[in-house]
């Protein structure tokens, strides 16, 4: 049975939807109305507020830490500042992606690892060789997301870090409540907008919730749901592991595996270094060239209006974000697969996230993408993107 | 690459061999011994004043032919017996003796069959089994000729060996020397070197292959046992220049994760090489020697997962007389195994932390290596204890290990005990300690079907190359396997040297 997060007294009483899912053993919120509209608005417009307490969390400490974080992830962060974050992901040693995160440095022999799947098992498989801990927090911290343009304001409001000095990807310790506790924030985020984490010890959990929804009144603060955040990480790019891609460990057969370099997550992997896990198989890979590339697709709209019309039916489209692989095609010949998707509120565009053959990664290539209308299978232009579709500039501020 | 540097590590008997070959092939060869002896396990045991073990392994039959006349070890003084060894086996009324194939004594009535029957297939399967011993290990990603000649060879049995084989290797060692009408003491006595120095008892799968294979290796020991053995291959591992140091410690290999660069010794002192071949198992190899980035993970994991859990404790008796029994017969070599359920319940106690209460015994006796006249060396290698004993190895565990030994083999020899003038008793962790050996495990590894052929000890190392250039392997812990043979070595070099 799933668990309630430390939030779940103030989110259960204001799901009035009852929609609700298991993420990582807990109880989580989808849609706390009746569709995610108002929810997704505020995070592109206000601030959104999301549990995000299920998430994995990982110490590493002692003298060995750097060492083996070096030898475990594909970047290296020994060199990381402390009070710096950074998104890396973890390979198998066939270079495969077992799953992505951010690595947080908290002192000099002290980092921190956020994951989407539980990953102790695998980091301790490698632990023994190396002079560092490695615990699970997961349950030790609670954790909200607050995302959005007001998102600055209100911890400005809320506690005691001078927020002007906490930049992307930066990490500070703050005092909330007039100093009656204190938790971490992390200039992080999975929306592509500007936004903060905060970690707190879940007994001050309720406490926090109320200061920020109090404080956020004044600027639109609103609690969201998982299906706003998916809008809006589609709209940023963001892959989702288990959805676009399926971790190595949980690959059934092998074209199941992806590397980092055909997650986009080329960038994440420094290859001439010490040696880490999975190094000589992506050396290969990156000299042989990736036989997948991760892209955006921007899928055209009045062939699916017409496709719609002929049927005399207005164009239907999810209310929340799809994750049901769909076949991309080009010619007769199948290239690859979209695997989820959105209709972007914002761009007023009919986004999807895609694997497809490497020779077609090119942006302005123009594929099909299969919809399905009154039961019948069809075909509509999608044209390859760049990468993020939604890329403000208050995203890195 | 001719006269290109090469460094050992170990100064084993498989080290020196392959020093000797690769000496001999032109290559520059230094041999780290971290001991102040050469010879490894085989080498000899001064355990009291006055005398010294015949090795901590003393069985010398299994010496590969091949290595020995690669290396020229006829023209270094080593000699090997013209006829088996006599093997006395207690009975409840009184011993059998098993020379070669023939049993005399107090047989059983089917034990004269069984033995032959032991025998016919021991000798038939020979031609294949020393075949694949001798040659880069199996491997079903070779190339097909290997595989298909290896398979001709094994049709070429003919069809009711082939058959008999296959019916035989999986079965446990009890189950196959019953089934051949044995009497217990005999089919307990030809099971024990199917499970010395391994987690096995005779009811264990697999020990029947173990068994075919021992015995289908051995000939003639080696006249003057395992130091004499010892003294030939280092004689000839010099003489073709190979450089042997001892109280050498090698503490690191070097290495950038994807070619070795040399070794780095307990001295501090750095030394280039060209190649580097470890002998010692692979948890000192790749756990040990190598920096926890050196290698790729799965020989890592392959490294930590193999099974080398010692059982077998190291029983020295300094006797002031002949070990006899009680009519007052010599007794050169003896296993003293009552039956399969003793040699089981002996096994039993190491899987529980405990030790043997009536622990199975190998002895070999040898009265060359006491030096006052009419006094004798007993060496026994005594199955089975734990290395991990619960209450752990203290003085008082090992006196009672001991006793137990000797309790044992009072039974039969009743005179033994007035004759002790000391005992040693080396446990696993002691052998563990002395010989550098991971577990105390004597045979380097387990010889488990997961741990033989191409998957000894790695599938990522199971042709004696590893995935980092210029890195072997070649001790016990590579095929063919543990024990006094010189195989690994020879076949090591060999792989250097077709490089």
């Amino acid at each position: 049975m799933p668990q309630p997060t430390p939030f779940h007294e103030r989110t259960a009483a204001l799901c009035t939807s009852y929609a609700w899912k298991h993420w990582g053993g807990y109880y989580a919120v989808c849609h706390y109305d009746e569709s995610p509209e108002r929810e997704y608005n505020a995070i592109r417009h206000a601030a959104g507020l999301l549990d995000v307490s299920p998430l994995y969390k990982y110490d590493v400490s002692g003298p060995g830490a750097g060492a083996f974080l070096d030898w475990v992830l594909a970047k290296p962060v020994s060199a990381l500042k402390r009070g710096r974050v950074t998104y890396v992901c973890w390979c198998d040693d066939d270079g495969k992606v077992l799953d992505d995160g951010t690595c947080w440095r908290l002192d000099k022999q002290r980092f921190r690892l956020t994951a989407a799947s539980p990953a102790l098992w695998w980091f301790l498989r490698h632990a023994d060789r190396f002079d560092v801990t490695v615990a699970d927090v997961s349950a030790d911290l609670a954790a909200l997301a607050l995302q959005g343009p007001t998102s600055k304001a209100i911890l400005a409001d809320a506690c005691d870090a001078d927020m002007g000095a906490l930049g992307f990807f930066g990490l500070t310790e703050a005092r909330f409540d007039g100093g009656a506790f204190t938790a971490l924030i992390t200039r992080t985020g999975y929306t592509g907008d500007l936004g903060y984490e905060i970690w707190v010890e879940p007994v001050h959990a309720l406490r926090l919730w109320d200061l920020l929804m109090h404080v956020g009144a004044a600027h639109g603060i609103h609690p969201i749901g998982l299906d706003a955040l998916d809008i809006s990480r589609v709209e940023a790019g963001f892959i989702l592991q288990g959805c676009d891609y399926t971790a190595a460990s949980d690959a059934l057969i092998p074209s199941h595996l992806s590397s980092p370099y055909e997650l986009n997550l080329g960038w994440t992997v420094k290859l001439d270094r010490a040696p880490f896990i999975g190094q000589r198989a992506l050396r290969a890979e990156k000299a042989r060239g990736p036989a997948w590339a991760f892209v955006g697709l921007d899928i055209a709209w009045e062939p699916l209006e017409r496709l719609y019309a002929a049927h005399d039916l207005p164009p239907h489209l999810p209310l929340a974000a799809w994750r049901t692989p769909v076949p991309i095609y080009r010619g007769m010949r199948q290239i690859g697969r979209a695997t989820s998707g959105a209709w972007s509120p914002t761009l007023k565009r009919n986004l999807a996230l895609a694997s497809v053959e490497a020779e077609f990664a090119a942006v302005g290539t123009v594929v099909d993408f299969e919809v399905t209308v009154e039961w019948e299978r069809c075909r509509v232009p999608a044209t390859v993107s760049a990468l993020p579709f939604f890329d403000p500039p208050r995203k890195r501020a | 690459m001719s006269g290109a540097k090469v460094i050992v590590i170990g100064g084993g008997l498989n080290g020196l061999a392959a020093a000797g070959l690769l000496a001999k092939a032109g290559r520059e060869v230094h041999v780290y011994e971290a001991r102040d002896a050469l010879g490894g396990l085989a080498a000899g045991v001064p355990f009291a004043d006055g005398y010294t073990a015949p090795g901590l392994l003393h069985d010398t039959a299994m010496v590969r032919p091949w290595v020995a006349d690669a290396l020229g070890l006829a023209q270094h003084g080593l000699q090997r017996e013209a006829s088996p060894a006599a093997v006395t086996i207690p009975t409840e009324r009184g011993a059998i003796t098993l020379r070669g194939a023939e049993v005399s004594g107090d047989v059983g009535p089917g034990d004269a069959d069984g033995v032959r029957r032991y025998t016919a297939l021991v000798d038939a399967v020979r031609p294949v089994l020393a075949r694949i011993m001798d040659q880069a290990p199996l491997d079903p990603r070779a190339s097909l000729l290997s595989l298909l000649k290896t398979g001709l060879a094994v049709r070429r049995l003919g069809a009711a060996t082939m058959l008999e084989l296959m019916q035989v290797a999986p079965m446990c060692v009890a189950d196959w020397t019953r089934s051949l009408g044995l009497s217990e003491p005999l089919a307990a006595a030809l099971s024990l070197p199917a499970v010395e120095g391994s987690f096995t008892g005779p009811w264990s799968a697999h020990t029947a292959t173990t068994a075919l294979v021992r015995a289908a290796l051995s000939g003639p020991a080696v006249v003057g046992g395992a130091p004499a053995l010892v003294k030939a291959v280092v004689a000839a591992a010099k003489a073709h220049g190979a450089h042997l140091h001892t109280g050498a410690r090698v503490t690191r290999i070097l290495s950038d994760g994807a070619r070795v660069s040399g070794v780095e010794l307990a001295s501090g002192e750095k030394v280039t090489a060209d190649a580097v071949l470890s002998t010692l198992d692979p948890r000192s190899t790749f756990l040990c020697l190598s920096g926890p980035t050196d290698l790729p993970l799965g020989l890592v994991e392959d490294a930590k997962r193999y099974r080398m859990r010692g059982t077998t404790v190291k029983v020295h008796l300094a006797l002031t007389g002949p070990l006899e029994d009680a009519a007052g017969n010599r007794i050169t070599a003896l296993r003293a195994t009552p039956s399969l359920d003793d040699v089981e319940r002996a096994f039993d106690a190491a899987k529980y932390r405990a030790a043997a209460e009536a622990p199975a015994l190998d002895v070999v006796v040898r009265e060359d290596m006491a030096t006052a006249p009419g006094h004798a060396v007993a060496s026994i290698v005594a199955h089975a204890a734990s290395y991990d004993l619960a209450g752990g190895w203290t003085d008082d565990a090992r006196q009672r290990f001991g006793r137990a030994a000797l309790d044992v083999l009072s039974r039969h020899c009743p005179t033994v005990r007035d004759r002790v003038a000391h005992m040693e008793v080396l446990a696993p962790p002691d052998i563990a300690e002395r010989y550098g050996v991971t577990g105390g495990h004597v045979l380097h590894g387990e010889h488990a079907p997961d741990q033989l052929l191409f998957l000894r000890p790695s599938v990522h190392c199971g042709a004696h190359r590893t995935p980092i250039a210029g890195l072997y392997v070649g001790g016990g812990a590579t095929h063919p396997g543990g024990g006094l043979t010189l195989g690994p070595g020879g076949l090591a070099a060999r792989a250097i040297l077709s490089k």
